[in-house]
């Protein structure tokens, strides 16, 4: 401030002298008006000389500053007074007073200040009168001193002496005791109301009008117990060392508070004493102990107790508590009356837990005939065998296993073609034709509706009709065709089983070719010349073509037009839906499932967890990631998938026996077959699993049947000749419609293909030799090398399945863990209706089979309700308008670029998706993006179907709204349906 | 005095726009409303005022919740969004947003631990209000279309689907009830004796399902319900069913009779939401016009 008077002044001077060379820096100070020196305005940051500058007390008094209160500079620069020293002060007479002096008092002599001291220094205490608190206790203790006195006298005239002295002395009672005396109180008396006795007394006494005063019973002051000691025990009395500590402390404490009260300013002597020689400008406050005598003893805090706060709270924290305290305090209760002394009303509201009622014991029910029970098992437990306990817990029975029991099927029938050289097959029954050649039901039925051949044998047709009908399941009742067909008329059983062999080569010669393809061809005329016994070749000259568009187009419609003739599948939906329409709701319309809530959750909802030994990565939740999608392709979804497709196809894995055509007819052999036809690659023991899940339980004990059938009857001599192939032929069924195995392959490749690759590497290792020799010459055509190779991946697996003990045939023919789950659930289907099921699913082929990859289609139709939403409610925000219809056209835009992109990208990303989807620990936007990709595309097919269930704008006319201000709504609710339209038309994952 | 409301007391005006859920708090001293004016308000029913406005959504709000202590709220939204609120100080605690569509109601269960919300992506998702976890505890996907509404009572999430179904989920017993009731859902919720659901459907019905069985025990009609999300409600003595229409009107029905005591003419448009008061005889209502009306 100084600094800047400095310049002006510098600057003042030099303009008086005259020379205009000087720089001014910055804005100078407003010159002071005469105004503002009449109003006392001054600014604080002005230079002031020094023998201006004044000091004031707090009070604004001009004050004098000196040596006397510690300060550095005093007087007239730092002498005392004035210029001239000390001016006498003019002489005043008091001789016109004289009568009004007397004797002067030290407060006569003192400043404000030090009355404000003696005030200070004052207590104000009750007189001995009034002291209601102290008073009948002093008065107490004197007269048991005067006792414990009269006693020690020993004289009863002195006691006398003294009582009468009592009686005839004043009394000093305080004024509640007189008050107390008043109201007909006397000492030994407890106060209160007086009281009845209680009626035993009343005889007695006699009366029963007699009142008594109350007992005077001390008042116990029950304090919490704070600390974690027994009962009775006092840490000090038994551990003399604490009690040394705390007297220590309450000695430093008292020290302390003395300095503090010296810090404060309250309590002066100490001031003097210890804080002497500091500046009057020093700030009380400063806690910095000048003295740097800090002589709190640490020790001490190692034995805190508990009922000593360790640090005691500071004069102003305690004055602000007790302020916030007594603000607490002055909160009434519910009922209006203040909460008692000590307590403080709580701001949070006591929670009360909850309460479950007890259960209920039913009143047949007997603990004690539980027990007995109990007893009854219990007692001879040592002496049971494993099975008997098993038995007892329920468990299945172990049954016993053979060495065969731990090889894989494949193996097994492997190893019985072997066997079958050395082992005796037995006589087998001329008059009946057994392992013949079998076909898929649904190649059966196609062979049925193609071309039927041996034209010139109508016999042999009628038979070959006949096999067909049979392999399609259509002579027995339970669809499932005979394995046992008693010889034709006029053939021998040799002759018959050649005849079956002719038969399934035929059927899969003459079946359509696919349903796509043969909607597009017109039948050829064929002509066949079938010599039953030289050659087995067809000959067949194809005189047909290529569908007109015409021809193909009204081939559609009428094909389209049986199928909305026909009446749909009745499904268990419309089942519900019938009861729902006949209002039946109860257990028509009720499903129940297992709900598998997570472990967290449970913990959060505070129950037990229901399923405590499920596993949440199998089962329904399977399949699912993180963020709770699921995938497109999840094990559960393809398990599905699967199932749907076995009960469609009517497909049986476990054929027994599936003759390889394509092996040993040259015409078949130039054709490359669908990779379906292809041997079986690797499969996994997921793939088996799921294939035995996805059976009907018919089939399976069919099968099971068959199994058993081909261990006991091993097959013809030829057929073994080439056991490996057949062994992978039986496996693989021919089925054309089945999906590439490559796509299964890719779907669980992370589960399997770790192990697979270990296993290999193991196997190379292991056995290179036996791979080798297992290896057969191979033909050119190279995809019979691919097959071969294949073949031989497969016998290595099943050598390596080997290892791992498989449990008995039940790990193939019963449900997978995850069906199991599912409770039994009636169904609701006549037979009838079974039938018209099956059958509708029989004519459908490839298109069932490629559903699942398709995003959602007609199963799409999204109902979809609406909040909603008018355009008038945005007539208010018009102000809004602009930036929102901007962001709709930018949005517009980024959607049109999206789906640009998308298209490009859709072909790849649907095959990547597949194979990539289980390594890549695909993030959920990429999902959410392939979600995108298929909403896009589907969304063309769907518009005719969720037109009916576009989210509705409501066209609500509000008036009361339009004085606001009118316009923007329009652009706004226009871009709003779209959008709806658009998220009505997307797929969900689910779907997928 | 007859025991449901029968004139309007209070209309609650703030909202630009519609409304799309109306809720009283735990002890019936305030309501809360959130509509597509994306804020969320507090009202004081008794004294018509606006206590506050929560503001952080990005799109509609259309479900909202009072926790148990009356200390949180929960909102969700078409910006798929669920939004923990503090209400003393309208801060937001927690914003989960995992869901992959709009999200269409939410509740707190009854510790106030857990948010469950159900959306148009066709889940339900269960969130953790207590750790700082945002990502949901559990998925529910077995509904099969969007849903509409979630109640969350006791250890039960009721949830009602466009799908047809209702779905009960018990946590204890861990088993899921689904009953098929045909039209789509628009509401679900459990009475206050917890043994009956109140189903409004799209085929102009509220219909009264046993919630052990799931059979019918009554069936009322009279009211306009085809096209929007319409809820109904019973009252807290579960005397009465209470629904909104959408021609502005809201019926009544006598539980037991199944016959229409009273419709109340609220507005010109559809009376989307309705909450009825815990303990008194009142409730409020609001919809497309924007106004929640409190009636006793």
């Amino acid at each position: 401030m100084s600094r800047y008077g400095d310049n002006k002044q510098q600057s003042t001077t030099e303009t008086k002298g005259g020379s205009d060379s000087h720089i001014v820096f910055g804005t100078p100070f407003p010159e002071q008006t005469e105004r503002d020196r009449r109003q006392g305005l001054t600014d604080s940051g002005q230079f002031v000389p020094t023998w201006k500058q004044e000091v004031r007390d707090e009070k604004g008094r001009r004050r004098f500053h000196g040596a006397f209160t510690g300060g550095f500079s005093a007087g007239y620069y730092n002498t005392v007074g004035s210029k001239e020293g000390w001016t006498p002060s003019s002489f005043v007479s008091s001789r016109s007073a004289r009568t009004d002096q007397h004797a002067s008092r030290p407060e006569d002599f003192m400043d404000e200040e030090d009355l404000q001291e003696i005030a200070n220094a004052r207590k104000l205490v009750a007189t001995d009168e009034f002291d209601v608190l102290g008073g009948t206790e002093r008065e107490m203790a004197a007269r048991k001193r005067q006792q414990q006195e009269d006693e020690a006298r020993g004289s009863g005239i002195g006691f006398l002496g003294t009582s009468l002295m009592d009686m005839v002395g004043p009394t000093n009672d305080s004024v509640g005791i007189r008050l107390l005396r008043k109201l007909g109180w006397k000492p030994g008396q407890g106060i209160g109301p007086r009281k009845k006795i209680h009626v035993d007394y009343v005889e007695i006494v006699g009366r029963d009008d007699v009142t008594f005063a109350p007992r005077d019973t001390p008042i116990v002051d029950f304090k919490s117990k704070t600390n974690s000691f027994g009962l009775g025990y006092e840490l000090e009395k038994h551990v003399p060392q604490v009690a040394e500590m705390r007297r220590l402390r309450q000695l430093q404490q008292g020290e302390d508070d003395e300095e503090e009260r010296a810090a404060f300013g309250m309590e002066n002597n100490i001031i003097n004493k210890k804080r002497f020689g500091l500046s009057a400008f020093e700030d009380d406050e400063d806690d910095v102990d000048v003295y740097g005598n800090d002589r709190r003893d640490y020790h001490h805090t190692l034995y805190d107790l508990d009922d000593q706060p360790q640090q005691r709270p500071s004069k102003r924290t305690k004055t602000v508590s007790s302020t916030y305290e007594s603000s607490k305090k002055k909160t009434p209760c519910n009922d209006g009356r203040l909460p008692l002394k000590g307590f403080i009303l709580s701001d949070q509201p006591q929670e009360l837990g909850e309460w479950y009622q007890p259960p209920q014991v039913p009143d047949d029910y007997n603990e004690h005939q539980h027990l007995e029970q109990q007893h009854a098992t219990a007692e001879p437990r040592y002496n049971m065998s494993s099975e008997e306990r098993g038995i007892i817990l329920g468990e299945k029975p172990i049954e016993p296993r053979s060495v065969f029991d731990y090889i894989p099927d494949k193996s097994k029938d492997r190893l019985d073609n072997v066997l079958k050289f050395f082992v005796d097959k037995g006589p087998i029954d001329p008059t009946k034709l057994t392992d013949f050649p079998t076909i898929s039901k649904q190649q059966a039925n196609m062979a049925l509706r193609g071309y039927m051949p041996f034209g010139d044998n109508l016999k042999k047709q009628a038979r070959y009709r006949h096999y067909l009908e049979n392999q399609a399941g259509l002579k027995t009742q339970d669809g499932e065709p005979m394995t046992t067909i008693p010889v034709p008329e006029g053939l021998t059983h040799e002759q018959g089983m050649k005849e079956m062999d002719e038969f399934a080569k035929a059927a899969r010669i003459f079946r359509p070719i696919s349903a796509m393809m043969s909607g597009r061809f017109t039948s050829a005329s064929t002509t066949t010349t079938a010599s039953s016994s030289s050659s087995t070749i067809e000959h067949t000259s194809f005189e047909g073509g290529l569908k007109t568009e015409a021809q193909w187009r009204k081939e559609k419609e009428l094909r389209e037009k049986e199928e909305a003739e026909k009446p749909k599948p009745v499904t268990e939906k419309s089942q519900e839906a019938q009861a729902a329409a006949m209002k039946m709701f109860g257990q028509l319309t009720r499903t129940v499932k297992p709900f598998y809530p997570s472990k967290l959750v449970c913990k959060r909802f505070n129950v037990r967890n229901p399923h405590p030994d499920h596993d949440p990565s199998k089962g329904s939740t399977g399949g699912r990631t993180q963020a709770g999608s699921r995938d497109a392709l999840s094990e559960d979804k393809m398990d599905e998938m699967l199932r749907y497709q076995s009960t469609a196809g009517g497909r049986n894995t476990n054929k027994p026996k599936a003759i390889d055509l394509w092996k040993d007819d040259p015409t078949l052999n130039a054709v490359i077959p669908k990779p379906s036809d292809r041997p079986k690659p690797p499969s996994t023991a997921a793939m088996e699993s799921i294939s035995s899940s996805t059976l009907p339980p018919s089939s399976t004990l069919v099968s099971k049947q068959t199994l058993e059938q081909q261990q006991q009857q091993p097959s013809l001599p030829q057929q073994e000749s080439d056991d490996t192939k057949k062994s992978s032929a039986a496996e693989e069924p021919s089925d054309y419609e089945r999906p590439s195995m490559d796509i299964f392959k890719a779907i669980f490749e992370n589960s399997d293909d770790d192990e697979e690759e270990e296993e290999e590497e193991e196997e190379k290792e292991h056995k290179p030799a036996n791979t080798e020799s297992q290896r057969q010459p191979l033909p050119n055509s190279q995809q019979q090398q691919q097959q071969k190779r294949d073949q031989v991946k497969q016998e290595e697996e099943d050598d390596q399945l080997i290892g791992p003990p498989l449990p008995p045939e039940l790990s193939t023919l019963t449900n997978k863990s995850g069906v199991d789950a599912e409770p039994f659930r009636p169904k609701f289907n006549r037979p009838a209706e079974r039938s018209s099921l099956t059958a509708e699913f029989k004519i459908a082929s490839e298109r069932v089979v490629v559903e699942p990859f398709k995003p959602r289609s007609h199963t799409s139709k999204r109902r979809h309700i609406s909040v909603s939403d008018d355009e008038d409610e945005d007539e208010e925000q018009k102000g809004k308008k602009t930036e929102e219809s901007d962001d709709s056209e930018e949005d517009e835009k980024r959607r049109q670029r999206r789906r640009k992109k998308d298209k490009k990208r859709h072909k790849k990303t649907h095959k990547k998706e597949k194979r990539k989807k289980e390594k890549s620990s695909s993030s959920s936007r990429k999902r959410h993006r392939h979600r995108h990709d298929d909403s896009d595309d589907s969304e063309e097919d769907n518009e005719l179907n969720n037109a009916v269930w576009v989210e509705k704008e409501t066209n609500v006319k509000k008036k009361s709204t339009t004085s606001h201000s009118s316009g923007r709504s329009h652009s706004y609710s226009d871009e709003s349906s779209s959008k709806k339209t658009k998220s009505s038309a997307r797929p969900r994952a689910s779907d997928l | 005095m007859v025991a449901y409301p029968t004139h309007c007391d209070q209309s609650l005006k703030g909202h630009k726009g519609p409304i799309s859920q109306v809720c009283y708090n735990k002890s019936g001293q305030y309501c809360l409303s959130g509509g597509r004016d994306r804020t969320v308000r507090l009202w004081n029913p008794a004294t018509g005022m606006e206590v506050h406005s929560y503001n952080g959504h990005g799109r509609d709000v259309l479900g909202v919740s009072v926790s148990p202590d009356n200390g949180r709220l929960a909102s969700c939204g078409a910006d798929r969004a669920v939004i923990l609120w503090d209400v003393g100080t309208g801060a937001i605690l927690r914003r989960y947003t995992a869901h992959w569509e709009r999200v269409n109601d939410v509740d707190f269960n009854e510790q106030g631990t857990v948010l469950v919300s159900g959306s148009f992506d066709a889940t339900i998702r269960i969130w953790d209000c207590r750790s700082s976890n945002f990502s949901p505890i559990q998925v529910l996907e077995d509904c099969k279309d969007t849903i509409m509404s979630i109640q969350v009572k006791d250890v039960e999430i009721i949830a009602g689907s466009t799908d047809g179904k209702v779905r009960t989920y018990d946590l204890r017993n861990g088993k899921l009830a689904e009953d098929y009731i045909g039209p789509p859902i628009t509401s679900a919720r459990l009475s206050n004796d917890g043994n009956c659901i109140l189903v409004s459907t799209l085929d102009d019905t509220v219909r009264l399902m046993d919630k052990a069985n799931g059979t019918l025990l009554n069936e009322f009609k009279g009211h306009k319900h085809n096209e929007f999300k319409v809820e109904s409600v019973m009252s807290n003595t579960d005397a009465y069913a209470i629904s909104g229409s959408e021609n502005g009107q809201i019926y009544i029905w006598d539980v037991l009779e199944g016959t229409t005591v009273k419709t109340l003419q609220s507005q010109d448009t559809i009376v989307t939401s309705i909450d009825y008061h815990p303990s008194d005889v009142a409730m409020v209502t609001a919809g497309n016009d924007g106004v929640v009306r409190v009636w006793s």
